[in-house]
């Protein structure tokens, strides 16, 4: 709303701008302006030299304003600003006084040609600045205050507003123009450049003279600065300031030069780091990670790109991945978000983890997971939401897993779909066992632990009580050879599992369309869809929809070439597949290289690959389709 | 059915010019539905919409399978075509699971009768087709069956500890010499080469680079390992097994070398001493296009271009042709051209 209430009054207040321009505040004021390129402002330059003597002080009459001012003279203005701050001044005319506030203009002289008295005038920029901050830009005088590095009481809450992270590219370019239409930007961006300017002088003076005190005192004021906007703050607005005329730069610039600084940095992700730099760790680390560890590990990504292909065998997934570098720059194109690092080796359903992935995307408050690899922790962000799903619309089948209880007394049998991992999540096998326990154990709850078979030691007296699931290394989310000791007692014979999954991604038929994966999370999230035939329409839908994705089904065999190898020209191994952002460097905006996400690769290895593949992989599997269904769609709300 | 299968070849214009030897390949029945075709057509395989899988020979249709719900399958022959393998998912579309085990039937080709011989993916047949290997990721295990005698002989425990995709390659030298891929714990890929009478394990190549990935082919009994990396500036390399026959340890010889990326695996027929692959030509380190069928000269050790600027992202035998997949469309190697 600011911004707008600004621009349209752009001309007016350029009123106040009569036939007005900037003269460099040095004391060699004789020199000519800064607009020798302007015909117009040449002539009334040299007017001024001659005048200059003669130039009464401030009129407040002039500033009320009579004479517009001349486009050719506001380019002028725009035209001898720091380049980088072009764009924010040009946008709200108060940044202009605000930027003569804290002399970033190189200005501390306004002429002005006062038609009234036919006479060219000089007004000292305090003056100026001091009338628009009680006048029109009062809001300024406001943001004046509270943003002025004495103001110690703002201070606190200035360094603890950072700039959002942005999930993608698209939320990036909106980040970018969110910030180019907050005034506070302008004040942000003078600061940096007071900073740089700082440290270029005591840059100099260590060169040329050697003046320690001068150096120091530059030093302090740059740090000052620094310490009153938060030193990560400052970072973002170096690159936001550098480039506020250039989106793409300042994207490529804040999420390549920062993802894994931000993931090390919050400790939600940081297990994400840990899981990249498990085989640098010693066993001492592997229980306490700290920050500071963390920037160790990223440092070694920094230093040892090779270090990404790999991962900690935990967390089970297709390898060798990107290298660090490339692998960064994915993650920073990519829209699925990583808030869990998730495996899918250790799940036996692709549907399951496809659809997890997608009801994640467009619902992930409603599915936040924690970090972890213990104990199948890790496919728990790839479970639990399609199991939810798929008993919400009654298709409890898709996800295949099925655990039974018969009560012995009372002959009745109770069956629901469960999922192996550790947590107590309704869904989970430890819970299961936990509700069945209630027919045995008259108070209390009881709690299960699965723990791994060869650590359960019967004569140890810590397992000669409790409920404990033993659990082969074998076991995956799906299917998992265990048995559970109650009190020292086996409870297997009265428990059975079984892995029949029955779920259709899209439908054969009319029939099983209506029920498939695909319609349904349609119908349930009220998404639109819409075919993805080309690369035009696939550039298209992501730049349209900023929080949609596309989803498909590819073969195999035509993404993975090396691993998948072709036997015939009907082969083809599906594979559902996520395109979650395009690669929009400068230097491939003619390319169609996109962001693919298959079930195969973990939610942290998004890989790019040409269309032309993409194509090819759903091409193939299309023809094979029954009713020759062309699986790839935009997604969005 | 009953359909006299021609297999129609159409010769494009654009390829012609452009590419001297790989040819659009077209049949008269949609090749969604065409399963395998003998090289003089006389035999061929469909899979129907009725949940059924025949065989047409000299006009009678045959029906092989009849499954409860809509499956898919793709089929496994070497140059000779004595017997065929069927890789059967009976669940394609009601469970999609990449790392699942599918069916595995084995036929004559020609004949009528069809047998499962097991569960795993990745069939192949060696030693003139009385040998047929197969994969399973469930039991991770290389599982060796003796076609004559129907049985399972042996198999093999692949090691890999960290990717539950790998598939790995297999090739037979002999029935006592068989070299396949694995992974170790450091992530590095390996072809070793195991005796099931002495149940040993002997090394043979191994990787240098992180990334690359190795296939392994038989050209003219020539075992050849391409240990190849799809990242342009990493070296990609055709290296030779010298002493196979003998005792170890064994010896390689790099036979060719090149820093672009090279994609997918190496092809080769056992009849000729000629080896296919995908190398990019790409300039842009973002993307792998252009990429273009290459052939290597195992006599001459050089070689050239096959296709020109032609985004082909797979070359794979079938039968003993060689096909190549491009921009959604199927192309066959046609011998004469070529020459």
């Amino acid at each position: 709303m600011f911004h707008r209430f600004w621009q349209s009054l752009l001309n007016k207040v350029f009123l106040f701008f009569i036939l007005c321009f900037v003269t460099k505040s040095h004391a060699q004021s004789e020199v000519p302006g800064l607009f020798e390129s302007l015909d117009v402002l040449i002539q009334v330059d040299q007017k001024n030299q001659r005048k200059q003597t003669e130039i009464p002080l401030f009129d407040r009459r002039i500033l009320q304003g009579q004479i517009f001012l001349e486009e050719k003279q506001l380019n002028s203005i725009l035209f001898n600003l720091p380049r980088n701050l072009t764009t924010l001044g040009q946008d709200n005319p108060c940044s202009l006084i605000h930027l003569m506030n804290i002399n970033q203009l190189g200005v501390d002289h306004i002429l002005f040609f006062d038609r009234n008295e036919n006479q060219l005038k000089r007004v000292g920029s305090d003056k100026i600045v001091h009338h628009y901050l009680n006048g029109i830009c009062s809001t300024q005088r406001a943001l004046d205050k509270k943003l002025n590095v004495r103001n110690q009481s703002a201070m606190a809450q200035i360094r603890n507003t950072l700039i959002p992270i942005p999930k993608h590219i698209d939320q990036c370019y909106q980040l970018h123009k969110a910030l180019g239409e907050n005034p506070e930007s302008t004040y942000f961006c003078g600061y940096v450049h007071q900073v740089e300017r700082f440290q270029q002088i005591a840059q100099e003076s260590g060169q040329v003279s050697q003046n320690i005190n001068q150096i120091r005192s530059t030093n302090l004021r740059a740090q000052k600065i620094i310490d009153f906007m938060g030193k990560n703050n400052f970072k973002d607005y170096q690159i936001f300031c550098r480039n506020t005329d250039q989106p793409r730069k300042f994207c490529d610039q804040i999420m390549n030069a920062r993802f894994f600084e931000r993931m090390a940095k919050n400790s939600l992700t940081l297990p994400f780091v840990k899981s990249q730099c498990s085989n640098l760790q010693t066993k001492s680390h592997s229980t306490g990670y700290s920050t500071e560890k963390a920037m160790n590990c990223i440092q070694a990504m920094n230093s040892k790109p090779e270090l990404c292909l790999f991962h900690n065998p935990s967390y089970s997934s297709y390898f060798p991945k990107e290298i660090c570098p490339s692998l960064e720059e994915n993650l920073n194109l990519s829209r699925l978000p990583i808030l869990s690092y998730d495996c899918p080796g250790k799940v036996e359903n692709d549907l399951a983890i496809q659809a997890s992935r997608i009801l994640s995307f467009f619902e992930p408050d409603k599915y936040n997971y924690q970090w972890g690899s213990k104990d199948l922790s890790c496919t728990q962000a790839l479970t639990v939401p399609y199991i939810d799903f798929a008993s919400k619309i009654d298709q409890e089948q898709g996800w295949g897993t099925q655990a039974c209880y018969k009560n012995p007394k009372k002959g009745s049998r109770r069956c629901q779909p469960i999922v192996f991992h550790n947590h107590s999540s309704k869904n989970s096998f430890r819970s299961f066992i936990e509700k069945t326990l209630k027919d045995f154990q008259t108070k209390g709850n009881v709690e299960c632990q699965l723990i791994a078979k060869e650590l359960f030691d019967p004569k140890r007296l810590e397992y000669q009580s409790g409920c404990y699931i033993l659990i082969e290394p074998s076991c995956n989310a799906n299917q998992c050879p265990f048995e559970i000791k109650f009190n020292n007692r086996s409870l297997d014979p009265l428990v059975d599992v079984q892995f029949e999954p029955k779920g259709w991604y899209s439908g054969l038929s009319e029939k099983t369309s209506n029920f498939s994966f695909e319609q349904s999370l349609i119908r349930q999230l009220k998404l639109s869809s819409q075919s993805i035939k080309n690369a035009k329409q696939a550039k298209k839908f992501l730049e349209e929809n900023p929080n949609g994705i596309i989803h498909g089904i590819a073969c195999a065999e035509e993404l993975y070439p090396q691993n998948y190898r072709r036997q015939g020209f009907s082969q083809c191994r599906p594979l559902p597949i996520l395109i979650t952002g395009r690669d929009r460097k400068v230097t491939n905006q003619n390319e169609n290289i996109f962001v693919v996400q298959s079930v195969i690769d973990s939610n942290s290895s998004p890989r790019l690959m040409d269309w032309s593949y993409i194509h090819n992989a759903v091409h193939l599997y299309h023809q094979i389709h029954p009713q020759k269904k062309w699986s790839l769609n935009g997604i969005s709300r | 059915m009953g359909l006299v299968v021609k297999i129609i070849l159409i010769l494009n214009l654009n390829t012609l010019l452009f590419a001297q030897s790989l040819i659009p390949f077209t049949a008269k029945v949609p090749t969604a539905a065409l399963v395998y075709f003998t090289k003089d057509a006389e035999i061929s395989y469909y899979k129907k919409r009725s949940h059924t899988f025949d065989m047409v020979a000299k006009n009678k249709t045959t029906q092989l399978l009849k499954l409860d719900e809509e499956f898919h399958l793709w089929p496994h022959a070497s140059y000779l075509e004595k017997r065929i393998v069927f890789e059967v998912d009976p669940t394609y579309y009601s469970h999609l699971n990449i790392k699942k085990d599918n069916d595995l039937y084995l036929s004559q080709i020609g004949s009528n009768e069809i047998e499962l011989i097991g569960r795993g993916i990745q069939p192949k047949l060696h030693l003139a087709d009385t040998w047929i290997s197969f994969y399973s990721p469930s039991r991770k295990r290389i599982f060796f069956y003796h076609a004559p005698s129907k049985e399972l002989k042996f198999n093999i425990e692949v090691n890999n500890p960290i990717n539950p995709y790998f598939i790995p390659q297999v090739e037979m030298i002999n029935p006592q010499t068989i070299v396949y891929t694995d992974v170790n714990q450091k992530s590095q890929t390996a072809a070793l080469v195991f005796n099931p009478i002495s149940e040993s394990f002997e090394p043979l190549y191994q990787t240098t680079q992180a990334d690359s990935f190795l296939s392994l082919c038989n050209a003219q009994s020539q075992l050849v390992i391409a240990d190849f990396s799809q990242k342009q500036g990493n070296l990609s390399a055709l290296h030779i097994a010298l002493n196979l026959k003998d005792s170890p340890p064994y010896q390689t010889k790099q036979i060719y070398q090149n820093d672009s990326a090279h994609i997918g695996s190496i092809t080769c027929k056992e009849t000729d001493n000629l080896i296919y692959f995908i190398k990019s030509f790409s300039s842009n380190p973002s993307s792998l296009l252009p990429s273009d069928l290459v052939r290597f000269n195992l006599s001459e050790m050089k070689y050239e271009k096959i296709s020109h600027n032609s985004n082909i992202n797979q070359v794979y035998l079938m039968g003993g042709e060689v096909f190549a997949s491009q921009k959604s469309k199927i192309l066959i190697l046609n011998e004469e051209g070529s020459q």
